[in-house]
């Protein structure tokens, strides 16, 4: 198919979009500076379908079905659909649920740190200096030889499950049978409408498929290869929201009392450092691993998996934070999860053959 | 002659990491060959190559992708 667009001018159009649409969902009813977190979307769905119990976080949230369904119609219409699979899927589940685990000590991933500080909540400062950190970490393991091994061919039919998984998802979230969670409270109860919320993350997940967006390969890019492409979208992102949060009275700078946030400067840091370590070793941030999955990418979907077990457990361990600041054993999940990625990342160094 | 990188399989940023690697050590006058198997694997390394200013030439083979690279023009060099 011919390139309708140059990529460049792609990628800052996908980022822009989401920074835009980001502000509007809020406005549109989605929480405060989380018009889009991939990380809270994820645990949300998770307490929907009852992984966890934590009754004001609990929405099928139709922007990761959109995300994953969206990816999925690039991928198929561009011929670039490949169902694949087989490196480490172990590890890659593990270091999801650390990256959850780190996001939700910090309450957002790497897309809600660019948002919050868009408007105006500088704690972002911190969260995108500790991903920026971590990235660092993580290339100074890939140096050294770290890899997950390689991915083969698989039957297309396993790289189905997960596109069909979501619309399954997608009729729950329409027909709401009496057994999925619903947030009556809380973050889980503010939510823009099914159509829209679906509609946002259909288009998003399409331009992040064919621009290849990750809000921590723009980190990892700008250090390893000097390479701003990805970055590009990044800022085009913040830019959006913020110009559109401004407009729309959504702005308040400040460190302390900001939305659906807390303002503890070392765990900020620290989880963020963990997601992007993390996040490096993987490959992509979540929502890469998102569109990854919906392109028949198995090992992605398997760390989609363990981002959902990730905070199953994060809620059910009381790992996460509130905005009233870092839970009692939230910290030391992030320590122990720093310590476990930093363990992975010296010693996954398979020779590839 | 040249040096190939197998980068098929290999998860972000392994292709570029190991693009990377070649260059640093191939001789003057080498050109790289990697392979990938996947659109993302084969933006990232055309990426690399465009970042280090490098000259480039992609090659699809069915579900695999042949980038060459190399500091002189390649012949036919197209997108």
């Amino acid at each position: 198919m011919r390139r309708f667009f140059k990529p460049k001018t792609l990628i800052i159009l996908a980022g822009l979009l989401m920074g835009v649409f980001a502000a509007l969902l809020v406005k549109w009813g989605n929480p405060p500076n989380m018009g889009v977190c991939v990380a809270c979307f994820m645990r949300d769905i998770a307490g929907a379908l009852g992984l966890h119990r934590a009754g004001v976080v609990q929405y099928l949230r139709p922007e990761i079905v959109g995300f994953v369904l969206g990816g999925f119609i690039a991928a198929y219409a561009f011929g670039e659909f490949r169902a694949r699979g087989g490196s480490s899927p172990l590890a890659r589940f593990l270091l999801g649920a650390l990256v959850m685990i780190g996001a939700l000590v910090f309450l957002g991933c790497p897309i809600r740190a660019i948002l919050r500080l868009a408007g105006g909540d500088l704690n972002g400062i911190i969260g995108l200096a500790g991903i920026a950190i971590g990235a660092l970490a993580g290339i100074f393991f890939i140096k050294r030889g770290y890899n997950l091994g390689r991915a083969i061919r698989i039957p297309a039919v396993a790289g189905w499950i997960v596109p069909l998984a979501m619309i399954g998802l997608l009729l729950l979230a329409v027909f709401q049978p009496g057994f999925i969670f619903s947030s009556e409270k809380g973050p889980g109860s503010l939510h823009a409408a099914l159509s829209i919320s679906l509609g946002v993350g259909l288009l998003v997940g399409f331009l992040s498929q064919r621009s290849r967006m990750c809000f921590v390969g723009a980190w990892r890019d700008i250090f390893l290869l000097r390479d701003g492409y990805l970055m590009s979208a990044v800022v085009a992102c913040f830019m959006g929201a913020l110009v559109f949060n401004l407009i729309l009275g959504q702005f308040y700078l400040g460190f302390e009392g900001q939305p659906v946030a807390h303002s503890s400067y070392l765990w900020n840091f620290l989880s963020m450092v963990l997601v992007g370590l993390a996040a490096t070793l993987l490959g992509g941030c979540p929502l890469r691993q998102l569109i990854l999955s919906g392109e028949g990418d198995t090992d992605a979907a398997v760390t989609v998996l363990g981002l959902f077990a990730g905070a199953a457990f994060a809620h059910n361990f009381g790992l996460a934070s509130t905005a009233a600041g870092p839970s009692a054993f939230g910290p030391l999940a992030v320590i122990l999860g720093l310590v476990i990625t930093i363990c992975l990342g010296l010693l996954m160094r398979g020779r590839l053959t | 002659m040249h040096i190939t990188i197998d980068a098929r399989g290999l998860s972000c940023p392994m292709p570029q990491q190991m693009t990377i690697n070649a260059i640093r050590t191939a001789k003057p006058g080498k050109m790289i060959i990697v392979l990938a198997d996947e659109a993302g694997a084969r933006d990232s390394v055309i990426r690399t190559a465009r970042a280090l200013q490098l000259h480039y030439k992609l090659e699809r083979n069915a579900d695999e992708y042949k980038i060459y690279i190399s500091r002189e023009e390649l012949w036919m060099e197209k997108r």
